[in-house]
This record gives structure tokens, C-alpha cells and sequence, in this order.
């Protein structure tokens, strides 16, 4: 651990002066900002509309298109930033509407930049089978609309990070060994995808990985955003201020936090899958703060130290969600008016904790290790199943406290405080079987088969018993 | 001879005892954020050790971390100012920790802070004005003007703007991407 540590800046400044080393010997004429590029010339002289196959090779930015053109890689096209200067230009902008881009490799070196490697302000680009390797943000769209992004890789190189921290230890480096004359601050990560001020963009089957926050919306509406994966960054898919946000079929693992809707109205968020978010001690795998009238249905939340964690929401439909193996499986606060039915909570250290919250409709979801009875016969419990705010409340005191997760004495206790106080969330009519099993025992008609063969095995041990007892 | 000698014992003690209450009234002093494990205790997001970072720290000692002064203002208005000792902000330009009621606000609606308030913090009053002055927008305030600001938030706005987002806006990267100049 320690040994990284030290040798780390020391390999990067290695690795980035041999980068730099290797780019002046291939593009002596470059490193001026006169002379422009080979592939800023091949785009400049395209008459809008052409399509411009980009022979294989490296090229160097920074890449203007400002007229709509159609670049694509014949080969392996790579286009990489010449220096590390945060001052410098994006690697490629595309500042016009309807260009396609398609196959191209974008590396991207500077630091702590405020632009991206990959920068959009126009409208109707498709962008296709892109990979981008940065130290900064991979693609931003800035007050762009309708544009495409599909199939695109983008992969952050800090690799220091504390985002989805082993210890969330912040090694102070750079600042102790000052070896590193490229940058003595601490390198941020940026985030794969930035979004702000940018409506009705479709973001499809893209990846991200080890950067600040996988797909990043501000203040950006009726965005769609499916069947991408987020994985080892802060936030997987981050929303702040958005309306009728599609977020389906996408997967965010080993995050901080799988999908983080904030100041959000009218989201979908649907058939997602959050896994493995518990490394840092504030994970979850969703979370929802300050939004209304949205829906979270049909999404899969396993392994995370918090499944679900809803805050200050109302008007949210959360529906056959399936919640297994968390720390907790849901936590509810200062919430109202929402509506939680039909989900499963199954094996969850704690399956739910709920405080401050009210009006809240809590029925028919399946709790596996609720017990309860059902003399009615309608396939729900009689006895509530109830979500006690004593830890919730406990913790928020003294966070040391967390210390007591699951201590026998806390248990009693917080068996205790339930007894009695009617003030607590209750589901009061749980459902006895979860909609998986009902389905499955459903599917199992040719249940048949087995028991023939079953009872031919019987028979068949049975005589063997038999038969071999009466030789001795 | 002996008499002194109690004398110069209870002289001791008195003096000791002064001093120890001098000790109790220790200043309260800012806490460094730790990135990547302190979360916002109103918004939950992480808290990136930058300008934007607030603290309170309340008369048990106990200290509160905030994303943005947005926050700590939500927090203040929800638990009220009873059990809080000191508020501090960070200088935009040096991070470095101020008492809120002596630093200097900038506010603006295109100011980019992490929950979107929009408001940043100066050690100097000069510093400010000449940063209103070279972004071309905002406002100059101080702590008490602090207290009747209307709190706005861009994407608050934007939520009740439906879509209709006329805002001006600079193009300038979100949260996450570094804006510290140190």
C-alpha cells in the first residue's frame, strides 16, 4: 500500500513525459498551435454533409467540427490530447448539429480540466462506438438536444481515487513528494458522461468506468438513458433537477451510490440493477432525495449496504422492486405520500426502517422473514409487518452508534421501543408469498415427472434393500 | 513563613483553576473534510474537499458538514441556531476556513455550486466585488444580507420552469470536474 503510494507520482510523471516524448517524435510539426492538425485539415476542406473516412492512425487535437459531416475510422483512429495543460482545448468538439461520429479512440491527458475530452453544443449528432481514456470528463453536451450516444466506453485513469473508495482514505500525494511537476494538486476525476442543459438526448449500451459520476444530468430534461453500465465510480447515474427522465435496464456496480436522483421530477427508473454497492460507509443502492411523481419499478437491488434510501419524496410509485441481501434493504425519512407495494424484501440483514414519515401507503409487499398469520385465507398477512425508526434514529445522533449494527443488546432494545407505540410504519397487509415464488410454482404444472421418478428410485431402493439383506 | 507558603499555595490553585476556564472557552475550530467518507448531512452527497464545503460546529462539539452553504442554511432553518457555537465557509479562491459572520458572499443564479445555490464565500470583501465584477453578474453580500436571501436554486427553478429553461449559462463544467484555482 504504502510502496504505491510513494512510487506513484513518480510513474506518472514517467508515464506522461514518455507520452509526451513519443508524440513529438511522431508529429514533430505539432506541437505548435500554428500549424493545424492533418485531420483538422481533412475536416476543414469536407464540404458539409461529406462522410470523411479517417485513415488509421494517431492524430492530435484539439479537433473542431463545425459543419455536418459524417468521420469515420477506417482501422484505429486515435485522437489524443498533446499535452497535459488543463488549459488547452477539448481533444474534439463537435459544435454543429447532425455529425456522426463513428469508431474512434479519444485519449485525453490533461488534468483537473473543466471541459471534457469529448465536448457536444449542437443538436442530432450520433456518436457510435467511441472509446475515450481520460483523466478528466469523458463527454459533456452543453445545451445540446437530441443527440445519440451509443455504444461508447469511457474509462477514467485516475486510479488514486477515494470515489469508490477501499477505506476512503485521502492520501495526500503530489502535496508531501513533490516529484511531480505536472500537477501538484490532487487530480479530480471527472465525470463519463455530463449532461447540463441538454434535453431529449437517448444514451444507449454505453460503459463507464472509474470516474466521479458515471452519467451525470443537470437541469437536463426528457432524457433516456438505458442499458448502460456504471461500475468502481461515485455515483453510477446522478440526476440534479431533471424531469421525465428514463432510466431503464441499466447496471451500476461496485459504486458509491448506484442511481442518485435528486431534485427530480417524473423519472422512470425501471428494470435497472444496482449490485455490490458497500464500500464506502455512505453507499446505497439507490438513492432518491427531493423528488416527486416519479416511479421505480421492476428494479433488482442486491448486496448494497443500503438497497433503497428514500428522503424528503412524495408522489413516488415504488413497485415490484426486488431488494435481497442488503445491509438494510430500505430506509425511509421525512417522506410523504408515496406509495411502496409489491416488493420484495428478501434477506436483508434489516429489511426496512422508516422515521419521521407519514401518510405513506406501505401494503402488500412480501418481507421473508416477517412472521404472521393469515385466517382469512386471502393470502396476506393478518399481522403487520413494522419498520422500526430506533436505529435510524439512534445513528443520526452519534454515527458511532453504527458500531451496534445488530448487537444483541440493540436488537433488545429495539425490540422494546416497538412494542406498543403505533407510531411506527407498518406494512398491514404483507403478502405471504413473493410474486417470484407464486410465478414459479405456477410454471412448475409437470410436476408429474418427477414424482414418477421418484417413486421408481423408491422402488427400485427398496428392492435393492431388500433383496441384498436376504442374501446375508 | 508558613503562612506564606499558603498563601503562595492558594494563590496556586486560584490561578490554576483561571486558567483551566480559559481553557474551557476553547475557540471552536473548523474540522477538515475527509473526501470520499463525509456526506452532506442534508443532501447526503459527498462533500469534495473544495470551496463549497461548510461546517457547524455545535456547542457539544459536535461538528456538521455541508456540500454547499444552501445546506447549511436548510439545516439552520429546520433545527433553528440554539445548539450551534460557530458556522464556517471557505474562501473561493484559497479554500481556506472563515467564520461565516465575517466572510463575504457572491451570488449569482449562473454560479455553479454543488447543490445550486449559487452562492460563494470570500475572505476579503475586495476579492468579491472584484469577482462580481469580472464575471459580469452577481451580487455582493454579507452575513446579514445573508439571512433575507431568498435561497434560490437553479434547479429548483428549472423543475418549476418545465422544461422552458431559458437560464444563461457559460458552459463551464458541473460538479465533480475541479473549479479550485490553489
Amino acid at each position: 500500500m504504502k510502496r504505491g503510494w510513494m512510487n506513484r507520482p513518480v510513474f506518472r510523471f514517467l508515464l506522461l513525459s514518455s507520452a509526451a516524448l513519443v508524440f513529438t517524435q511522431l508529429f514533430p510539426g505539432t506541437t505548435g498551435a500554428a500549424e493545424p492538425a492533418p485531420l483538422q485539415q481533412m475536416i476543414d476542406q469536407a464540404r458539409p454533409g461529406d462522410t470523411v473516412a479517417i485513415p488509421e492512425g494517431q492524430y492530435s487535437g484539439p479537433i473542431r467540427v463545425t459543419k455536418p459531416l459524417a468521420l469515420v475510422a477506417e482501422g484505429t483512429v486515435i485522437i489524443a490530447s498533446p499535452s497535459p495543460e488543463p488549459g488547452r482545448a477539448p481533444v474534439v468538439t463537435i459544435a454543429s448539429d447532425h455529425v456522426t461520429m463513428q469508431g474512434i479512440l479519444i485519449s485525453d491527458r490533461r488534468v483537473n480540466s473543466a471541459d471534457a475530452a469529448l465536448v457536444v453544443t449542437g443538436s442530432y449528432n450520433v456518436l457510435e462506438k467511441i472509446g475515450i481514456a481520460t483523466w478528466g470528463t469523458g463527454i459533456q453536451l452543453r445545451e445540446a438536444e437530441n443527440n445519440t450516444l451509443h455504444n461508447i466506453r469511457v474509462i477514467g485513469q485516475v486510479k488514486d481515487g477515494n470515489a469508490a473508495g477501499d477505506s476512503g482514505h485521502n492520501h495526500n500525494h503530489g502535496a508531501a513528494t513533490s516529484v511531480q511537476p505536472v500537477s501538484p494538486v490532487q487530480i479530480r476525476k471527472g465525470n463519463g458522461i455530463d449532461l447540463f442543459h441538454s434535453h431529449h438526448n437517448r444514451i444507449v449500451s454505453n460503459q463507464v468506468e472509474n470516474v466521479n459520476d458515471g452519467i451525470y444530468l443537470e437541469n437536463s430534461n426528457g432524457n433516456q438513458i438505458l442499458q448502460n453500465t456504471v461500475q468502481q465510480s461515485r455515483y453510477g447515474f446522478h440526476f440534479m433537477g431533471t424531469l421525465d427522465t428514463l432510466l431503464a435496464d441499466n447496471t451500476g456496480s461496485e459504486n458509491v451510490t448506484g442511481a442518485m436522483l435528486m431534485e427530480t421530477s417524473r423519472a422512470t427508473v425501471q428494470n435497472n440493477q444496482f449490485f455490490k454497492q458497500k464500500n464506502n460507509p455512505n453507499s446505497q443502492g439507490i438513492l432518491v432525495y427531493d423528488v416527486t411523481d416519479s416511479q421505480l419499478h421492476g428494479n433488482w437491488i442486491e448486496g448494497n449496504r443500503v438497497g433503497l434510501y428514500l428522503e424528503n419524496s412524495s408522489g413516488v410509485d415504488v413497485r415490484n422492486n426486488r431488494l435481497l441481501l442488503n445491509f438494510i434493504g430500505m430506509q425511509v425519512k421525512a417522506a410523504s405520500g408515496n406509495t411502496l407495494t409489491a416488493n420484495q424484501f428478501v434477506s436483508n440483514v434489516i429489511q426496512a426502517q422508516a422515521q419521521d414519515s407519514n401518510t405513506e401507503s406501505f401494503a402488500g409487499n412480501y418481507w421473508d422473514n416477517l412472521q404472521t398469520l393469515d385466517i382469512d385465507g386471502d393470502k396476506r398477512g393478518d399481522l403487520p409487518f413494522e419498520m422500526n425508526p430506533f436505529y435510524l434514529v439512534l445513528t443520526d445522533a452519534v454515527p458511532a452508534y453504527q458500531l451496534f449494527f445488530q448487537a444483541p443488546g440493540f436488537v433488545f432494545l429495539e425490540n422494546l421501543f416497538v412494542s406498543g407505540t403505533g407510531t411506527s410504519i407498518r406494512d398491514d397487509m404483507p403478502l405471504l408469498a413473493s410474486p417470484a415464488d407464486t410465478a414459479s410454482a405456477q410454471a412448475s404444472g409437470r410436476s408429474w415427472a418427477a414424482g414418477i421418478i421418484g417413486a421408481l428410485l423408491l422402488a427400485g431402493s427398496i428392492y435393492m434393500m431388500y433383496t441384498g439383506g436376504k442374501r446375508q | 513563613m508558613k503562612k506564606m507558603k499558603w498563601n503562595a499555595l492558594i494563590g496556586m490553585i486560584v490561578a490554576i483553576s483561571l486558567f483551566m476556564f480559559g481553557c474551557g472557552k476553547q475557540e471552536a475550530q473548523p474540522v477538515p473534510i475527509e473526501e470520499g467518507v463525509d456526506k452532506c448531512e442534508v443532501c447526503h452527497m459527498h462533500i469534495a474537499d473544495d470551496q463549497h464545503a461548510t461546517e457547524i460546529v455545535l456547542k457539544d462539539g459536535k461538528v456538521l458538514k455541508f456540500d454547499d452553504i444552501g445546506c447549511m442554511h436548510t439545516w439552520l432553518e429546520k433545527n433553528g441556531s440554539e445548539q450551534v457555537d460557530t458556522q464556517f465557509v471557505r474562501d473561493y479562491y484559497t479554500a481556506e476556513w472563515l467564520k461565516t459572520d465575517q466572510a463575504t458572499f457572491a451570488y449569482d443564479k449562473s454560479y455553479q455550486t454543488p447543490m445550486g445555490y449559487g452562492i460563494y464565500s470570500f475572505k476579503d470583501k475586495t476579492e468579491a466585488e472584484k469577482f462580481v465584477e469580472e464575471q459580469k453578474a452577481g451580487v455582493v453580500m454579507n452575513a446579514d444580507n445573508l439571512a433575507s436571501h431568498t435561497w434560490d436554486r437553479t434547479m429548483k427553478n428549472h423543475m418549476n420552469m418545465d422544461g422552458k429553461s431559458n437560464m444563461n449559462m457559460d458552459g463551464k463544467s458541473s460538479e465533480g470536474t475541479v473549479q479550485t484555482q490553489n
